[in-house]
């Protein structure tokens, strides 16, 4: 009953369904916006070599972070019992330029002998000497730089020989240099030590021997390491997140409202019909209730299928935005939209549990 | 003819007032959609506003920067430390202050928290904090001010201890007007944080106060520096944030249209659905289709304006809520952007009436005479 009444009209009910379906889209794709930089800001940490990452103390991020360790703090973790290597990372903010524009970027110094704390994969070129670099491809293709041409980090022109990947998100890239060339370009430092542990060493014990015995930095193992920088982007967003999410789902709320109002006015008589013929108020309310859930299933359909295809579409136009949709989010936001429709609907049903079966045998609405 | 004119039924807003609950719903739910379109662009209006605020209350007539450096915060870069005393020297500089500036992730008892750290010279009067809701500037390096609203939202008052790169700064300050959006500033002086970087032998930029801006800039670029005024820093500044968060607003006002869109359509086909009787009556009266197609859009253009004036009074509600919730976020409405609303509320009315417009040419005048709907 509740699917004949919602198709009755059906371009009502389509444009009913378009509507929660932009609205749902609306939280989908902030939502996705999101979850699309957590990835790509903790896409270094998640693939880096190191099981135990050290920084200064009460540093627990890269994105957006300052951290410097005394220079022997490599040589004074590799010590460590459990510590199998320890390979120091010079780490620091600046801007890449290239004959196409100009970018944020990390600079990121690595020592090329080990590759430890280099990109985790080269998609074209080698690994950087002196005068060299390596940017992350994404990037390259934005500034116009091909492998060998000359570009810009902070100022040094430097050489591109190789192009990494996963290091470009929606504020900036990444750039790669041998260490020496980052102690030319910016300082000699020494911003985090990455650390590959024993077989069989547990990850946790050594994180805590590592900030008992070296003191003044703060170990975390790639989890931890990953999950905080995560975290980063979820609690700066966590209130534009809820903010866009509320209005969204406000609107999806009045969209059902009107949906579902108009629709039960319209049919006023014929569930009056319905309780002449000793349909009772529960059933009639379980009708209403069928037409939310359909119309929710529907919109969020669509919504999701809009989102999938935005996630594939956006890339092409603005390559820095990355969009991800989760199975997680669709099933949020869908359970939180029947909840909203299921508000909607409380007018129409109180409509129908006060209406009349005589209604049925007036003439006039 | 003119007696006719004048005694002509004003159907459309008989239909409107014949339902007032329906056309307040109507109305309702085409104000959100224009409220959530308008909320947008005054957040980005005021992201654009707030983004600049240090870059306006610098004090200085020149920024010395790393070269390569556009934004203070987002590409600071780092000067070797003799250079602030060698610019101090420079002929024309009547000031010079050293400046470290850049993006730090404080990590609280609840979550983290990013801001926008300005190490200055606390003798020099540039740079530092320039209005107080409490306190003072900080002087000592284990001394901080911090966004008196950020300082609200985190529980933190003067004198209590707040944890930098692993030191305990105690505030001693609260600012004004210094919430950027996203990133509050956060004050303190070049010694504490030089300390904390481990970086005493560089510095971040250098600011200058001339008598002769033109001249000095010149002789300083001579000189091997590179050189920004304040107004090329917050020109950077809004580029960047336009860089960042322009495709993501864009994206979000596309969707707002659509479902804004969307929702005008539902309640104008709805309305002609519901009033396909009368005005079956109507065309057995002799009303042409063309005055039914007007009667079709004008009522979708009157509740257009309804949800209009709706929304404006629906934003006004949702940003009294958010100067509540949360004081930072920043909703400014400009003319431009009203305009630039309205102009999105009459695209949107005129391809929603197409809807029902095109529904009413095929109406049966026959309809007037049916019993049911």
């Amino acid at each position: 009953m509740g699917r004949r009444f919602l198709f009755a009209d059906r371009r009502r009910a389509t444009l009913t369904v378009l509507g929660v379906a932009a609205s749902l889209l609306l939280v989908l794709v902030l939502g996705g916006i999101f979850a699309g930089a957590v990835d790509r800001v903790t896409y270094y940490i998640r693939t880096s070599p190191a099981d135990v990452s050290v920084s200064q103390d009460g540093v627990r991020t890269m994105h957006m972070s300052a951290s410097s360790l005394p220079a022997d703090t490599p040589e004074r973790v590799a010590d460590i019992p459990g510590v199998a290597w320890a390979a120091p990372i010079a780490f620091a903010s600046g801007s890449v330029a290239g004959p196409r524009g100009r970018q944020l970027s990390y600079l990121i110094g690595y020592d090329t002998r080990t590759g430890r704390g280099g990109p985790t994969r080269l998609v074209a070129g080698r690994t950087p000497a002196a005068g060299e670099a390596v940017l992350d491809e994404q990037a390259a293709k934005q500034l116009g730089v091909q492998v060998g041409d000359q570009f810009t980090i902070m100022g040094t022109s430097l050489r591109a020989v190789g192009f990494s990947t996963g290091g470009s998100s929606i504020t900036n890239t990444t750039v790669f240099v041998e260490l020496s060339e980052f102690a030319r370009i910016h300082d000699d430092r020494v911003s985090y030590v990455l650390t590959g542990l024993d077989p069989g060493a547990d990850p946790e014990a050594v994180t805590d021997r590592i900030e008992a015995e070296v003191g003044g930095v703060t170990a975390q193992t790639r989890e931890q390491f990953a999950d905080s920088e995560a975290r980063i982007v979820t609690d700066m967003s966590a209130d534009l997140l809820r903010l866009m999410s509320s209005i969204g789902l406000v609107i999806a709320l009045a969209v059902i409202a009107l949906g579902l109002m108009t629709a039960t006015l319209n049919r006023l008589r014929d569930f009056a019909v319905l309780k002449a013929l000793g349909a009772r108020t529960p059933r009639l309310a379980a009708a209403v209730a069928m037409q939310v859930l359909l119309t929710v299933v529907l919109a969020s359909t669509v919504a999701t299928t809009a989102a999938l295809a935005l996630a594939w579409l956006l890339p092409l136009a603005a390559p820095a935005v990355q969009i991800s949709i989760t199975t997680a989010a669709v099933a949020q936001t869908t359970t939180t939209a029947l909840l909203v429709g299921l508000i909607a609907a409380l007018w129409p049903l109180r409509r129908i549990a006060a209406l009349d079966a005589a209604t049925a045998f007036r003439e006039t609405r | 003819m003119k007696a006719r004119v004048e005694a002509s039924v004003p159907v459309t807003r008989r239909f409107l007032t014949t339902r007032p609950v329906r056309t307040a719903a109507g109305a309702a739910g085409i104000g959100l959609a224009l409220m959530l379109m308008l909320l947008l662009a005054g957040l980005w209006v005021g992201v654009q506003d707030r983004v600049t605020t240090y870059d306006d209350h610098l004090g200085a007539d020149l920024v010395v920067v790393p070269a390569g450096t556009r934004n203070l915060f987002a590409d600071p870069g780092a000067l070797p430390a003799p250079a602030v005393d060698a610019i101090a020297q420079a002929p024309g500089v009547t000031r010079a202050a050293p400046l470290r500036t850049m993006y730090q992730i404080l990590e609280l008892p609840h979550g983290k928290a990013a801001v926008a750290a300005v190490a200055y010279e606390p003798g020099s009067g540039l740079g530092g904090p320039w209005a107080f809701t409490d306190g003072r500037a900080p002087e000592a390096p284990d001394e901080v001010a911090i966004d008196a609203l950020w300082a609200e939202q985190h529980d933190f008052a003067i004198g209590d201890r707040l944890p930098i790169l692993g030191h305990p700064m105690r505030v001693v300050g609260l600012t004004d007007d210094t919430a950027l959006f996203m990133t509050p500033l956060l004050f303190t002086t070049t010694a504490g944080m030089d300390q904390m970087l481990r970086a005493t032998g560089t510095t971040g930029a250098v600011l200058v106060t001339t008598a002769n801006p033109e001249a000095v800039a010149a002789q300083l670029r001579d000189e091997g520096y590179t050189v920004r005024t304040p107004a090329e820093l917050r020109e950077a500044s809004l580029r960047l944030a336009t860089d960042i968060y322009g495709s993501p607003v864009r994206l979000m006002v596309g969707v707002a249209f659509a479902a804004g869109t969307l929702i005008v359509a539902l309640v104008a086909y709805t309305r002609v659905t519901e009033q396909q009787r009368d005005l079956g009556v109507l065309k057995a009266l002799g009303a042409t289709p063309g005055r039914l197609r007007r009667i079709a859009v004008t009522e979708t253009v009157a509740l257009t304006v309804l949800g209009t004036l709706a929304a404006i009074v629906l934003l006004i509600i949702t940003r009294e809520l958010l100067t509540w919730w949360r004081p930072a976020f920043p909703v400014l409405l400009t003319p431009g952007t009203i305009a630039q609303t309205a102009a999105v509320a009459v695209t949107m009315a005129l391809l929603a009436a197409w809807l029902p417009a095109r529904r009413l040419n095929r109406l049966d005048a026959a309809s007037a005479f049916r019993s049911g709907r």
